[in-house]
């Protein structure tokens, strides 16, 4: 398959720390890739390096199938948010879109800034200077800048931090629309997992500087999935009653507890045979894993919630 | 290239800075005419004082010399300017202006939103510098205007421009050493990321203060055995801006052309290599 970005083993080292080690992504043109991680697990620095603003220590990528130096000069067809909106306080927003016009060499920059502005909510701003924005006001501006020269790759870091429930839907509409209008690929970093459920296509999730795993959206979901978690007092018996009824698509997790993915709608028919059986049911419960709930099970959760 | 230096300057002309920049050069054009007025009318003769502070060495501060032939005479407007050039009344003006509107690119974070989709990022320097350029450039002519009007004002008829070689002579050494200092105050904002600490150390060199390093400098390599006759300020910029007269001997008008370009290429090329290497945070 073809990606759009391709990451070779990409490292990154400040004197003895790694903070980013042998990272390989794999992003498909049109992804809304979804690169999820704590803080401090090595996001930010891996978008920079896929951004041009930091050099790898080792490793390297590629960019709309150009690798090595030439994947540099492709860098002015990425748009970036990198940490917080880079934005001249004194400014307005318009102002401040209107620089990076200028040194993208934009031509027709007051029809751009128009429909930026609008794309991000912040017509009405008018002549207030962007050093009086709100804090997600000024989200919105770094993505508006992000957006300039209408770039084919845009990196976001974190962009809906500071924004309201309503600024992030309207957001989120607008990432959605640009990717599916426009084709737009998006690498978007958050630690707001249900959020970026809403939008990502594609997944990777880093965890100290690592990628743990990366997966599409179905891969996801099917993980995520729907099941009824079982607990008896003799799980070898009950997988028995289980394959006499028919169910086959279960795994038993623990010496007591068994997980079925099938035939979500029978947990009355499952007690009453497994009563029938001489077995003891303790409870039976339909739940649905939350991305977080996976990602926390991923990184080792809330162990390591623990040594923070 | 061409699209960051419109960039730099849209920003530039932009800037609250480059308007209080403005305002100062106009009222240090009217306030030095004037204090120069001021001595010129109120003296008679050659002050004693100033007769004793030829044989100092190293003069702390910024002080703008009065021409005493002044008092009846014509006053040349080059010759005015001159003066007030050589004091580094505007040199003081530049390392405070630069490193701020250097620095704002990377205080603010607009450069991560350009820096990444750069085929070079040295290209911001070259684009910096021609800012530094023109900011340099409408320093000085800003304050060779206005202190043609306040001489005017001031003297009326007594104030004359000069001979127009001899102003532009003046205007152009002093444009190369300043705008060469500005290279390097831009160099230290890059190094250091910081506009306070380039800031400091330029003021403190246009306030005479690299006059004393040089001198233990001297003492150093003459006592290393080097010839009595080496002065090391001679090779700084700041000290050749004092040096600055028309009708300059061939040998001091060469020194002080290679000494502007010398320190400009070699801070271009520091910044340039620095900001190319380095991470953008």
């Amino acid at each position: 398959m073809e990606y759009l970005l391709k990451t070779n083993a990409l490292t990154k080292r400040y004197g003895r720390h790694e903070a980013v080690s042998r990272v390989s992504l794999h992003v498909r043109q049109g992804d809304i890739y979804g690169l999820i991680g704590r803080n401090g697990a090595g996001k930010t620095t891996i978008l920079k390096m896929i951004s041009g603003l930091a050099a790898p220590t080792e490793g390297d990528f590629s960019l709309f199938g150009y690798s090595g130096k030439a994947a540099k000069q492709v860098l002015h067809r990425v748009g970036t948010l990198i940490e917080n909106p880079g934005i001249y306080p004194n400014l307005t927003a318009a102002e401040n879109l209107r620089l990076k016009c200028i040194a993208m060499g934009v031509r027709n920059s007051k029809e751009m800034i128009s429909s930026l502005l609008k794309i991000v909510g912040l017509s009405d701003t008018g002549r207030k200077r962007a050093g009086k924005f709100s804090l997600g006001m000024k989200q919105r501006l770094g993505i508006a800048l992000a957006l300039v020269g209408e770039p084919d790759l845009v990196v976001l870091d974190e962009p809906i931090n500071g924004l309201d429930p309503q600024g992030i839907a309207e957001i989120r509409e607008a990432i959605e629309k640009l990717n599916r209008e426009q084709g737009i690929t998006f690498i978007i970093s958050s630690h707001i997992l249900e959020e970026l459920s809403k939008m990502a296509t594609s997944y990777g999730i880093v965890h100290n500087g690592t990628l743990l795993q990366e997966l599409t959206r179905e891969a996801l979901l099917q993980k995520c999935s729907e099941r009824i978690e079982l607990k008896v007092d003799d799980t070898a018996r009950a997988c028995t009653v289980l394959e006499k009824m028919g169910i086959h698509e279960y795994k038993v997790v623990d010496m007591d507890t068994i997980q079925i993915f099938e035939r979500l709608e029978d947990s009355g028919e499952i007690t009453v045979q497994l009563a029938q059986n001489g077995i003891k049911t303790m409870s039976i419960t339909v739940k649905n894993e939350a991305l977080e709930d996976y990602y926390l099970n991923l990184t080792g959760g809330a162990q390591n919630d623990k040594l923070d | 290239m061409t699209n960051l230096i419109k960039m730099d300057l849209h920003r530039l002309v932009r800037s609250v800075s480059f308007w209080v920049m403005l305002v100062t050069v106009i009222g240090l054009a009217f306030f030095s005419t004037g204090m120069t007025k001021y001595d010129l009318d109120t003296s008679t003769e050659p002050s004693l004082s100033l007769e004793a502070d030829a044989d100092v060495q190293i003069s702390l501060g910024i002080s703008v010399p009065t021409n005493y032939e002044w008092i009846d005479g014509e006053i040349p407007c080059s010759e005015l300017v001159n003066i007030n050039f050589a004091s580094r009344l505007m040199l003081i003006l530049c390392v405070i202006f630069i490193p701020l509107f250097v620095n704002g690119e990377s205080k603010h974070g607009f450069i991560k939103n350009i820096a990444g989709q750069l085929s070079s990022r040295g290209l911001l320097i070259l684009s910096k510098l021609i800012a530094a350029a023109v900011q340099v450039f409408i320093i000085l002519a800003v304050y060779v205007v206005f202190t043609a009007v306040a001489g005017r004002i001031w003297w009326g008829e007594r104030f004359v421009p000069g001979p127009m070689t001899d102003l532009l002579e003046i205007f152009g050494l002093h444009y190369l050493l300043h705008f060469a200092f500005g290279a390097v105050v831009l160099m230290l904002t890059i190094l250091f990321r910081s506009s306070a600490l380039s800031m400091t150390f330029g003021i403190l060199c246009s306030s005479g203060f690299s006059a004393l390093a040089y001198n233990v400098i001297n003492i150093a390599l003459h006592s290393a055995g080097v010839s009595k006759k080496f002065d090391f300020g001679r090779y700084m910029i700041e000290s050749n801006i004092g040096c600055v007269t028309s009708g300059l001997e061939q040998n001091d008008l060469l020194r002080i052309i290679i000494v502007g370009a010398a320190f400009t290429a070699v801070s271009v090329v520091i910044s340039m290599t620095v900001i190319q290497k380095r991470d953008i945070r």
